[in-house]
């Protein structure tokens, strides 16, 4: 404010003088020092070129209707913003010197003076002519470099006096070179802490809606995994809470038998588990409609996908091994949508997804609740098609539908791994919130003391086979580019999204590492 | 530096409204909307302007003899009843004077005015602290004591826009001074090659020019912009350029254009032409007086004191 009423007493002063006393100067050479162009200049060197730009706009337009103008209006507010803009942009050259500031003021005003002159050539061909060019402008740009240090100097003195304020400049270092002015000032302040304000970067953001908006557009750049306080409900992962320090158990998910009724994470799944009801000519891995044997039920689970053993355990201290079964038994606990989330949920670390294998006549089938179960049975909702999604580490509310795989539905290569795996017993294991972990049940609400353990899903390496292993599906984890798109199955094809396009993309990515499909 | 996206935003901003205003006001000079602009700036640029002529004054305008300050004074408050408190210095006196004697030498009913004001750049133009309320109006005559100054362009409630005679752009029709025949003159512009002189162009191919003639203004169409009989210059040497069908010349003007200071605007013209008589007298060679002394018996004594009377 202080400094936006001194450059406006300061451009009201010099365009007083310039009219009336300095442009009826006579003197060699035909031509007079431009006071109002320079202190402009001056002023978008000290102030930056937004100011710049403003100050240079301003007084250029009083110079166009001041009265003894006739020339176009607006010709000299052009020069004058362009000029205010150009000292600001370069004051980075000329910090600390004064050689500096001169010379890139001197540049600045030169360039304008030529620019002023070439408008005027332009828009007043009888009123200046070349000739009168050639001869005039030379010399106004002598005297405008004349005047230039003393402006200069007198604008810097100003501004630093606007800065600090009168007690943090003394009578003695005002007249001083603001070079050496400005090292005693870096002296002084060497000792002192500055906090910056950080800027923000990409991925920045906010867990569960910014606070000035509802949705957060960014995602976290350290997403911590927290899980909601609170025991059954739909959702969450009850009991794990309450110990932020849970040992590294890992809960196991045993793959029972096809049987009637067997279903797969999610209704995509589903519909390629039970061979029994599979549908001919249908590719297995997209199986998403709704069919026959769609008879999934919630094996005794919570709704919402908790995991149900793991409340039973209740506030008991010691939930070293929750068990987890994929399988027929009534009680047994479903997985819901917080399998798919905590299986996709490390943005940088390969999480290894269940490898199951999916094809009916093999005994080994994990039978999975369809999750979202408030929402209804699996069979009447729209068929979810198996989708790659950009997510780069935020997480995610679990009612979302749009959310990684919401719902529980593995998308195409995590079911497609499940399909190769033989035998694979994926276990659960909880372990140790990590960098990036999703949530289970995808509650994200409750502030963490520590890091709570997340549970995650593992084969079991009593039944794979290394050389299954190595093909096991990874995510990839970068930067949004252009090319993302095409990692879109629907867009580009099963091809591109196979061959890495857009791997440094924010999308999740999943990537062949060998073997056939 | 800081915050780069808003500042091009607001720099394109302001580069197009610079621009649109100079479309706007190149394609149609006489927008109300750009005059009513330029009325308001005036009368607050004006103002300030006096202001700043006035103190600059205070500094810079006691140039006069110590010897002479007493007898000036006497005469600065005489004229000021005349000019409603108008305060001058010695130099502003005198040319307040010979103004005064040229308006009444042609006859002229002029407005006087300083100049509070000059151009900026390439223009030629000057302020005068008198405007509309005074009776200028635009396409009305400058002059000062020496000859004429250019014409009024603009006019503000307070103040007026003078475009002076040297401007590239201005033309003045001219009368020779003994002969009558027409040419006019254009302004130098700040090109010093010219040494400050204008352009004379004579209408008619049978114009004999010699240096020293002396111009007036012709009269314009219902005296505007140029009332007659206003001096303008004398011709300071020819121009003999080939091919040219009429004849050319350089003409010196009689206004001293870096001391403006007093001027008077020419609000109503006079009844008749004034022809030649506003000329300032010319520095005619001192005709050679031959005396003859032819003694006679009885005479008292030869009338000696051969000293021609120069005028003036």
């Amino acid at each position: 404010m202080r400094k936006t009423m001194f450059a406006a007493v300061t451009v009201a002063i010099a365009l007083v003088v310039q009219l009336s006393v300095i442009n009826g100067l006579r003197l060699p050479g035909g031509a007079v020092p431009d006071l109002l162009l320079v202190l402009v200049a001056a002023l978008g060197l000290a102030d930056g070129p937004f100011r710049g730009m403003i100050i240079g706009f301003a007084a250029g337009l009083c110079l166009d209707l001041a009265p003894p103008a006739s020339q176009v209006i607006g010709q000299y507010a052009l020069v004058f913003c362009l000029a205010g803009w150009a000292a600001g942009r370069l004051s980075g050259l000329a910090v600390r010197s004064a050689v500096r500031s001169a010379a890139v003021l001197a540049l600045v005003v030169a360039a304008a003076e030529a620019l002023s002159a070439a408008l005027g050539i332009a828009l007043e061909p009888a009123q200046v002519t070349v000739a009168e060019v050639r001869q005039v402008l030379p010399a106004a740009v002598g005297y405008d470099l004349l005047i230039l240090p003393f402006i200069l100097y007198l604008v810097l003195a100003a501004s630093r006096l606007l800065d600090g304020g009168l007690d943090s400049v003394k009578a003695g270092s005002l007249l001083a070179v603001p070079d050496r002015k400005d090292k005693r000032r870096r002296q002084r302040q060497a000792h002192e802490p500055r906090l910056v304000r950080g800027a923000r970067r990409p991925g920045d953001g906010w867990v569960g809606g910014a606070p000035h908006g509802p949705v957060s557009r960014r995602a976290p750049a350290r997403p911590v995994p927290r899980l909601r306080p609170a025991d059954g409900v739909a959702g969450s992962a009850a009991g794990l809470v309450h110990r932020p320090r849970l040992p590294a158990a890992p809960v196991n998910l045993r793959l029972a038998g096809p049987r009637r009724g067997d279903g797969a994470i999610g209704n995509a799944v589903g519909m390629g588990l039970s061979g029994h009801v599979r549908q001919r000519g249908r590719h297995p891995g997209l199986l998403a409609g709704p069919g026959p044997g769609r008879g999934f039920r919630p094996h005794g689970g919570e709704l919402g996908g908790s995991a149900s053993g793991q409340r039973r355990l209740g506030p008991a201290p010691a939930p070293a091994r929750a068990q987890i079964r994929f399988g027929g038994h009534r009680g047994d606990a479903s997985v819901g949508r917080a399998l798919g989330q905590t299986g996709l949920g490390g943005p940088r670390r390969p999480v290894i997804v269940p490898a199951l294998h999916l094809r009916a006549r093999h005994p080994a089938t994990p039978k999975l609740r369809p999750s979202g179960g408030q929402r209804g049975r699996a069979s009447q909702r729209p068929a979810a098609a198996p989708r790659f999604r950009r997510k780069s580490a935020s997480l995610r509310l679990a009612g979302a539908s749009s959310g990684l795989v919401a719902g529980g539905v593995l998308d195409q290569a995590t079911f497609r791994a499940l399909r190769r795996r033989r035998a694979g017993t994926p276990r659960l294991r909880l372990g140790r919130a990590r960098r990036g972990s999703g949530v289970l049940g995808g509650s994200a609400l409750a502030a963490p003391s520590a890091r709570p353990a997340v549970p995650k899903f593992r084969t079991s390496t009593l039944k794979r086979r290394t050389s299954v292993l190595r093909k096991q599906p990874r995510f990839g984890y970068g930067r949004r580019s252009p090319l993302s798109v095409l990692t879109r199955s629907r867009i580009g094809g099963r091809w591109l999204a196979r061959k890495r396009v857009g791997s440094r993309s924010g999308l999740w990515m999943i990537r062949r590492t060998g073997g056939q499909w | 530096m800081r915050d780069t996206r808003r500042t091009r935003f607001v720099l394109i901003v302001l580069l197009v409204a610079a621009l649109g205003l100079i479309a706007f006001d190149y394609r149609d000079g006489s927008s109300s909307v750009l005059r009513d602009m330029r009325n308001i700036a005036g009368s607050v640029f004006g103002g300030a302007e006096h202001a700043g002529t006035s103190v600059a004054g205070f500094f810079g305008g006691s140039r006069s003899s110590a010897s002479q300050v007493s007898e000036l004074q006497r005469q600065v408050v005489r004229l000021r009843a005349e000019l409603s408190a108008e305060q001058l210095s010695k130099s502003e006196y005198q040319q307040l004077h010979k103004l005064l004697a040229v308006a009444a030498a042609g006859r002229y009913r002029i407005v006087a005015a300083t100049v509070i004001g000059v151009g900026q750049g390439y223009q030629q133009t000057v302020t005068l602290d008198a405007g509309s309320r005074d009776g200028v109006r635009a396409d009305e005559t400058v002059l000062n004591g020496q000859g004429l100054v250019g014409q009024v362009t603009s006019v503000t409630p307070g103040t007026c826009t003078v475009l002076l005679m040297t401007d590239s752009s201005a033309v003045v029709g001219v009368e020779l001074a003994p002969s009558g025949q027409l040419g006019w003159i254009t302004g130098p512009g700040k090109a010093a090659d010219a040494g400050g002189l204008m352009h004379l162009q004579m209408l008619s191919s049978a114009a004999v020019l010699k240096p020293g003639n002396e111009l007036v203004t012709s009269a314009s169409v219902k005296d505007r912009p140029f009332v007659p009989g206003v001096p303008v210059g004398v011709i300071a040497k020819l121009v003999n350029r080939a091919g040219a069908l009429t004849a050319m010349a350089m003409v010196r003007p009689f206004v001293d254009f870096t001391a403006l200071g007093v001027v008077g605007i020419v609000i109503v013209p006079p009844a008749s032409s004034p022809r030649f008589a506003v000329l300032p007298p010319l520095p005619r060679p001192a005709p050679t007086v031959t005396v003859t002394v032819t003694a006679r018996p009885g005479a008292a004594h030869p009338s000696s004191s051969p000293s021609p009377g120069s005028r003036g």
